[in-house]
């Protein structure tokens, strides 16, 4: 990170002026006062050895005891430069920032294109949650009966069709897999043009609407298409740097009444932020104990804004806490196809209660 | 001969550190409201129309700041398309507590670049993060996530604003 003081440079240049100036003063001077004495010197002895070339160090008036006066010392003749004074640069040094992530050069994440249509109704085993994580999580749950969403009958496809995605890259993915109606043109992915939808600026990010191409505010959005489900999948952006509850809290909050406000009816689903693989590159900065942290965060966030929550995390963890690699697209942090088959399907079996 | 060049050089010397102690800084403006500051050097940015200011909401919990050091504060994101242009503008409201602005500054700005995520974010905007950086006008500081030439296009258009009579 560069850095500058405007108010200081002007401080350091004049204090070096003024410095350059006494030793060129100093210098000449002293110059002038050797030259001088030498001189008077040359007139009071009757004879002088030949210095030419050199300089007379005239001795001091009153010289230290013991010296000898009659032999005068030879030095070497005063520098005539004055001496070289770098002013101080106006720019301070760049003080870069420790760079925690990895370099830019990484290449990026090439994900295979995908031929087969969506499967919705596949024999996707799910991974196996670590029990006592979960015993500890349904109690967590039990505090808010109406707010999470409980196991259902398969509400079926035509649920998964009223719904519309909201959310960052993670979400993306439904789009690109093309696991919704529409394939890869489907209108019921909401994200920015960015890929990336960070919770502390979604509330006044843009996203692209489908139907139009515009970048517009999820407002707007909402208030255009009036939305029957929105599913907003949000935070994994924020939890390595959103770290207190309040904040991490009143930002979705925000998301969620910007919602409730353009669109009272459409029913809104917060979904949890799905973990990430043991070897994710930045796993020191999006990790399972942050993410399981936010995750609870959202609960409340939304138990206290009357809409509903649904835990996919916990279907898309191994006993470990992480999301087995089978399930990623290989960066450790997107689902792939079969991750998000386990999603919907998640969708479909824990359906808003008036479509079970 | 020595005392009275002694003296002089003493003389000097005093003269010399009292002319740099009493040199003025440039005088900057301190009556300007950032939002204005802003106003005037967004021109200098492409962008501009399209950046939003987040709010002071934002600028407290991105920034962990109490919000009473700042005698006003902007601060504007891009919002449409992929870039992650960015800057601020903040007024200390106690010249003394520049230090503390300007060290929430930088670790915002720190945070930014730890918290960015290469295979979510455009991988072409990562440069203007690392070489974000801020100058100090005054009782200003200024903040950019631009690209070079933007930024200090932008930065000159500040000093500018601030240095008008």
């Amino acid at each position: 990170m560069n850095t500058e003081n405007n108010n200081d440079g002007i401080m350091y240049r004049a204090a070096a002026f003024g410095i350059f100036i006494v030793l060129v003063t100093l210098i000449i001077l002293i110059a002038v006062s050797t030259a001088k004495d030498a001189a008077d010197a040359a007139d009071d002895r009757e004879s002088a050895p030949d210095h030419s070339g050199e300089t007379i160090h005239t001795p001091d008036t009153d010289p230290p005891s013991g010296s000898d006066t009659s032999e005068p010392e030879v030095t070497d003749p005063p520098a005539t430069d004055p001496p070289v004074t770098d002013p101080p640069a106006t720019d301070p040094p760049a003080t870069d920032p420790p760079v925690t992530t990895p370099p830019v050069t990484d290449p990026p994440v090439t994900t295979p294109p995908v031929t087969d249509p969506p499967v919705t109704d596949p024999p996707v085993q799910p991974p196996v949650p670590d029990a006592s994580y979960m015993e500890e999580l349904e109690a967590f749950y039990a505090k808010y009966p109406d707010t999470v969403l409980k196991q259902t009958a398969d509400a079926g496809q035509a649920y998964i069709d009223k719904m519309v995605f909201l959310g960052d890259s993670t979400t993306y993915g439904l789009k690109y897999y093309a696991m919704l109606n529409g394939g890869k043109k489907t209108t019921q992915v909401w994200t920015p043009e960015s890929g990336t939808l960070t919770l502390s600026q979604a509330s006044f990010a843009t996203i692209v609407y489908p139907e139009t191409g515009e970048q517009i505010t999820i407002e707007e959005a909402v208030r255009r298409k009036k939305p029957e489900y929105l599913v907003i999948t949000l935070g994994v952006n924020g939890v390595s740097f959103m770290t207190e509850e309040s904040y991490f809290k009143s930002e979705y909050k925000k998301v969620i009444q910007i919602v409730q406000k353009a669109s009272p009816e459409t029913k809104i689903i917060c979904q949890s932020i799905f973990p990430v693989c043991a070897d994710y590159k930045l796993v020191n900065s999006i990790n399972r104990d942050k993410i399981d942290r936010a995750n609870r965060w959202i609960v409340e966030a939304a138990a206290e804004c009357g809409v509903k929550f649904i835990d996919t995390n916990s279907v898309l963890r191994d006993a470990g806490g992480w999301l087995p690699t089978k399930y990623s697209n290989g960066d450790g942090i997107h689902l792939n196809p079969t991750g998000f088959t386990l999603e919907l399907n998640n969708l479909r079996t824990h359906a808003w209660p008036d479509q079970e | 001969m020595k005392k009275t060049l002694s003296l002089l050089l003493a003389l000097l010397l005093c003269l010399g550190f009292i002319a740099a102690c009493g040199d003025k800084a440039p005088a900057y403006r301190t009556d300007i409201a950032p939002a204005d500051l802003a106003a005037a050097a967004e021109p200098s940015l492409t962008g501009a129309s399209s950046m939003t200011d987040p709010g002071s909401d934002y600028i407290a919990g991105m920034m962990q700041a109490d919000l009473s050091l700042f005698d006003g504060q902007i601060m504007k994101i891009q919002t449409i398309g992929t870039a992650i242009d960015e800057y601020g503008i903040f007024k200390a409201a106690d010249p003394e507590k520049l230090p503390e602005i300007e060290a929430l500054i930088k670790a915002y700005l720190e945070g930014k670049l730890a918290a960015w995520i290469p295979d979510c974010m455009p991988e072409e905007e990562y440069p203007k993060l690392q070489a974000a950086s801020y100058k100090i006008f005054g009782s200003y500081i200024v903040y950019g996530i631009l690209a070079d030439t933007e930024k200090e296009a932008f930065f000159a258009a500040i000093e500018a604003a601030l240095l008008e009579k």
